[in-house]
This record gives structure tokens, sequence and C-alpha cells, in this order.
């Protein structure tokens, strides 16, 4: 009760003998307080609860129930109790204050009264009660405090072995990315964190059967796994339910509302008494359930349990998720690597098979005309030079082949390689188309890169190659510089031949693509495809910039690894 | 000059199974100076029996020289090479490897197994021709080998 003023208390007065009683009021009154009065015991416990006054002046000697005996009831009561009582006795009276004091009162004024005096007393009684209810709140909120804090610990530590719990089995999952044995540790972890005498994981498959796929079950007790469940046993509308992440809690079969007759007869066969079913779902559909039974007996699950189980659902949704995607990858690589295989076996068919009919076609051709040129009309001739054409350049073309599918196939490890060295190999490789034409190459300053040696010598070769061969009628010029980017160099081939028209950019490093006609610029159009898959295979990148008659640049990014 | 070019023929053996080389080579022989006689087979087997002179070839002539594929059914090239390069009676006779493969290991195999030389078939036929002629000059005409 709150009171900031004490003279705007009330106080209740009890007294038979109302002689002075009028005195008192005026005096109480004065003070402030509102007075009430009670002429005997029974009627002043009465008003004491009607009313819970602030005080009560209780005389002792009264006809009927004395004061004691009133007092006594007073704090018998739960809404009177608190309140303090002053007995009022008269000097000549020998009362057992004691006695008075041991009933709960908390003072003694003699009669006649001094009114000063009572009004004094009052109010310091009032005082102590205000101070003592005061500490009182004051204890409770303490007290109430402790207990929230207690409870906050209590919901840090359950959290924390959650998190722990959760962490452990979390890693253990995750350690494998192997789709059976995350099944099985999962099973095996909730089974020892729960203390639960089965724990499965049931796989709902497509056609509405399912079937356990990981089981860790406590001796004693039969097993699910190795046994198929028809569609009744989780039924769509169940299915339903789990699939919106719904769990599942039964902490007693035998007397569960929720269980039908045919489940309890069901679960009796695994001796079932209790259950919790999570779902797991996997890419936002229901791929299983995570299922914890109670065999020994029936069990309360608690929220703990129950979330944590959720939170691991979870993880081993994720887990079930990348082990997944992991298949599919160790698929794509595997027919990936069955392709290249192929692809081997394909360059080996053309470097033997092929040419074994094409040299007898080609070498038999020369024959007949070594043997019977002019000997047939000049048709004759003309069809057997044709024929012979056509072999040499399908010789061509199967060689260059070769060299292509040779490069993801046959290269070298990278090492430490002289972009200079390679440049210079280039050009002597290409000595006598250089003197040919008259053309000028000119390189500096390029770096050390992280490269296949040989095939960097032949990036460059052909490079240097096309720019000579596509030439202008003025002799050939070619520069060869290196600038260095982010995290690469990047090399640039320039020319002042004929160029190339921009929208032919990409499809000339198209292997076998040709923009020009064999009598002029010869070749099968490998050079620039094999180019492309050097740079690629150096994890670069290659393309050109030119415009018809204005020359060309060919650029390739080498990503730069440093020394090592 | 081999002396025994006036008494008797040089016996070359070619192990090859594709006609038309045989057939080539024979035509580049013809037009040779050497004269010379080609015994042919057309597997590893066969080449092997022939050496050894087992059924049935117990005539066979003990070869001067021998042309020798690699891409062979049965037992291929480099077994039948292995085979006379490990024969006390065999390992002197001068194998020339004639193929089409190219293949780096190939010839690094054939040598490893002791083959004298590695020629990989030309396309064209005028160089046919001269490697057959080469073959002829140095092998035939150039080399001493040993008398039987």
């Amino acid at each position: 009760m709150n009171q900031p003023m004490l003279e705007t208390g009330t106080i209740l007065v009890v007294d038979d003998t109302p002689t002075n009683l009028e005195v008192l009021f005026d005096f109480l009154n004065e003070a402030g307080f509102k007075v009430l009065f009670a002429e005997d015991g029974e009627s002043a416990i009465e008003k004491a609860s009607y009313a819970t006054p602030d005080l009560i002046l209780l005389d002792i000697l009264m006809p009927g129930m004395d004061g004691f005996e009133t007092c006594r009831r007073l704090k018998e009561r739960e809404v009177t109790q608190s309140i303090p009582v002053i007995f009022l006795t008269a000097l000549s009276e020998t009362v057992d204050k004691v006695k008075g004091f041991t009933l709960g009162a908390v003072d003694f004024i003699t009669k006649p009264l001094q009114y000063e005096e009572v009004v004094a007393r009052v109010k310091t009684h009032l005082r102590v009660q205000t101070l003592a209810r005061q500490l009182q709140a004051q204890n409770a909120r303490l007290a109430h405090e402790i207990q929230e804090r207690q409870q906050a610990e209590a919901a840090i530590q359950r959290q924390n072995q959650r998190s722990q719990l959760f962490a452990e089995v979390t890693l253990k999952i995750r350690q494998s990315l192997h789709l059976d044995d995350i099944l099985q540790t999962a099973v095996t972890e909730v089974q020892k964190i729960l203390q639960a005498d089965r724990v499965l994981i049931y796989r709902l498959w497509s056609d509405g059967t399912g079937s356990g796929v990981a089981e860790a079950v406590q001796p004693g007790f039969p097993a699910v796994m190795g046994q198929v469940f028809l569609e009744e046993v989780f039924p769509v509308t169940i299915r339903q339910q789990y699939r919106q992440g719904q769990v599942r809690k039964i902490n007693d079969i035998e007397h569960s509302r929720e269980t039908s007759p045919c489940l309890v007869e069901f679960l009796r066969q695994f001796q079932v008494k209790a259950k919790l079913v999570i779902p797991i779902l996997a890419k936002e559909d229901l791929w299983g359930l995570l299922i914890a039974h109670q065999c020994s007996d029936s069990r309360q699950w608690t929220d703990f349990e129950i979330e944590l189980l959720q939170q691991l659902a979870n993880q081993i949704g994720i887990a079930l998720t990348q082990a997944q995607l992991l298949e599919q990858e160790v698929l794509q690589r595997q027919e990936l690597a069955r392709s290249n295989a192929e692809l081997q076996q394909f360059a080996y068919i053309a470097s033997h098979d092929l040419q074994e009919p094409l040299r007898m076609v080609t070498s038999y051709l020369q024959l007949l005309e070594r043997r019977y040129k002019g000997k047939l009309d000049a048709d004759a001739d003309d069809f057997i030079q044709y024929a012979v054409d056509g072999a040499l350049r399908m010789r061509t073309l199967i060689n260059d082949l070769l060299a292509y599918s040779r490069i993801g196939t046959r290269g070298q490890a990278f090492e430490f390689t002289s972009c200079m060295e390679a440049v210079a190999c280039a050009i002597a490789n290409l000595e006598v188309a250089i003197a040919e034409r008259g053309a000028v190459v000119m390189y500096k300053d390029l770096p050390n890169v992280q490269a296949d040696p040989t095939q960097l010598t032949q990036l460059f070769q052909n490079l240097i190659s096309n720019a000579i061969k596509f030439a202008d009628e003025v002799a050939p010029q070619v520069w060869i510089q290196a600038s260095h980017q982010e995290q690469s160099w990047l090399f640039s081939v320039q020319d002042n031949g004929i160029g190339i028209d921009p929208q032919y950019a990409e499809r000339i490093f198209v292997i076998f693509q040709r923009l020009h006609n064999r009598i002029d610029y010869p070749g099968t159009g490998i050079g620039l495809a094999i180019c492309k898959k050097i740079v690629e295979r150096h994890n670069g990148r290659i393309w050109v910039q030119s415009e018809l008659g204005q020359g060309a640049t060919f650029y390739f990014t080498i990503p730069d690894r440093g020394e090592c | 000059m081999n002396s025994r070019n006036v008494a008797k023929p040089i016996e070359i053996l070619l192990v090859e199974d594709n006609p038309g080389d045989i057939r080539l080579t024979q035509e580049v022989l013809k037009e040779g100076k050497i004269r010379n006689h080609l015994n042919v087979v057309e597997d590893g087997e066969k080449a092997i029996a022939f050496l050894q002179r087992t059924p049935p070839y117990e005539q066979a002539p003990h070869p001067d020289l021998i042309l020798l594929d690699l891409n062979l059914p049965r037992r291929n090239g480099l077994e039948v090479l292995k085979i006379i390069k490990t024969d006390e009676f065999l390992k002197a006779i001068p194998v020339i490897v004639f193929t089409t493969s190219q293949s780096e290991e190939d010839i690094i195999s054939a040598y490893n197994l002791y083959a004298n030389c590695y020629i990989t078939k030309p396309i064209d036929l005028g160089q046919f021709i001269r490697s057959i002629k080469s073959i002829e000059d140095f092998w035939l005409t150039i080399v001493k080998l040993p008398s039987e």
C-alpha cells in the first residue's frame, strides 16, 4: 500500500467504553486520519476485513471476545494479519504485555490516553509499517529478479548445451559427404543424446511407401530397418503436416488421444511406447523423417529435445542436399572423364586407323599417276590430280586435329618459363617463312610466366605465323608486348596485315573455321583454335581487336602466379 | 659390297598385314637394283613361326633383313621385336620398324627393344619409294651384314 502522507491513513478504534472516544476521534481527525469505530471484537474483525485500516487501536478488556482474542483472530486472517495492532490498556489493569506482543501487537498505550502521545505513536507505527512494507516489496522484487536471473541462466545453459550437442553432431554429420555415413552418424548421435531406445531415419519414397534407411537401436528391441512400409503408415494428410515442418510428439502411445487403435497396434509390434517424429526437408520437399522411439516406457519429450532434434533435422536436410549435389557432381565428373577418354581414343583412331586407309588411297593414286600419266586422256590426269590433292589435304586435317586434341591430353606440367625464349624459339621455327616474306618481328621486355614451355612456344608461333601469313603487299611487321594487369600478364601480338572484320572476331577461334580461300591463304583453320585451347589450358583468355585493312592485334592473358 | 648378292638373292622378311602396303613394297623392291627375295607374313604369330622355323615354315630361309609393322593382328610388332632381339639366333638380324605410327611411345619402345631403326611410312608415294630405296641402299649395299 502506497502512503506518501501518513496522515491520510485509516485508523480503526475498538473500545466498548465510548467515553473518551470522542476526544480521540477529534485528535486523530485533526492529524488527518480517517477514523472507524468498533465496539466489540466481532465487529472489529468484520470492519478490519472490510475496510483494511492501516492501524488498529484495540482495547484489551471488552465483554465477549477480549482484545487478545480479537488480535489473535486478526493475525490469523490473511487480509488483516499485516495490520499493526496497538493495545489500549488502563493503568489499573494488570495485563500480560508479553502475551500481547506474542500475539503480534506492536505497542501498548495506557489509559487515560495522552492524545498527543497516541497520535505520535500511531504516526510512528504507521511509518514503521510503511517502511516494512517497502522493504517487503523490495525483497519480493529482489527475489523475483533472482528467480528471473536463475531462469535466464538455466535457459542459457540449456541453449549452450543444445548448441554444443548441435555443433558436435553437425560436425560429425558434415565430416562425410557420403549419404549413408551422414545418416548413420545422425541416428547414432541422436540416440546417444536422447538415450532413446530407437532412433530411425525413415525415407519417404515418391510412391508413398517408406523404409528405414538408418537406425540406431538399443539391444533387446526389434529393428525397423529392412522393412518396407506401405503408404497408410504415413498417409497423405500426415505427410502434408510434415511437409509444413510440423513435429509430432506422443508421450504415451497407449494413452494418447492422437493415436488410432490401428496405429497403436502397429507401433506395438516394435514395442514403441512413446515417439517423437521430426520431418527432414531437403530442398523444401519432404525427404523423410527423423524418428525417436522410447520402448522401455512412456516418455515426456521436452521442448529442449524437440528443438534440438528440429535443428539436427535441418542439418541433415542440408547435408542431404549437399550430398546429392556432390553425387551429381561426381556423376558429371565421371561423365566428363569418360567423354575425355573417348576423345583420346578418337585422337588415337585419327592418328592410326584413319591414316592407314588414307595412305593407301594416296599411294595408289600416286602410283596410278606415276605409271599412267599421259597414257590416259587429259580428263583422267585431272581427276587423278584432284583425288591426290584431296587425299593430301585430308591428311593435313587429320594431323591438325590430332595436334589440337593433344593440347589437353599430352600437355606437360607448368614451369617457370621465359616468354623471351619462347618467342625466340617460335621465330627460329618460322625462319623460312619470315625470310620469304621479308617480315620483321619485334619484341622486348616479355615476362616469365608459369606455363607449358612447348605450348607457349606454339602459341607465339601460331600468332606470329598468322600475322605474317595474312599480310598486305607491304612487308609484314609484328610487335609483341606484355603489360602487367591485376593478377595476370596481358600479351599483345600486333600486325600490319589485312585485318579481320569485327563480326568474325569470335568465329576465327573455332576449329577449322576459315575466312579466306585456300589458294590465297592456305591452311586448315586450326592455328587459332589451338591458340585458344592453349590459353584456356593456362586459365587465360584470348581475343582479337581489328578492323578490315587496319591490321589486327591479338590479346591473351596468362595468370601471374609468381615464381613458385 | 655384299658378296652374296652375286650368288643368291637377299632374303627379306616383311611382316605386314595391309595388302596395299605389301604390294606397294613389292612394287618398289621390284624396281630396285638388288636381287632380293621378299617373304611376307601377315601377323605376329606367323612372323615368329617363320623365324623359328616351326610348322608350316620348316623350310623358311633365314632372313637378312626384317621389315616389321607394329600394328599387327595377334602378336603385335613390339612383341615380335622382343622375341627376335632376345633370341640368340635371331638378334643379329637388322629389324627395321616400318609403321604408320608416329607416337613417341611406340618409337621409344621400339628402340628400347633394340630395333635397328624406326621409319614412319610416308603418305606420299614418292617419299615411300625413297624410303624403301634408302633401306635398300643402306642396309643391303652400304652396311656389312653378318653372314648366316
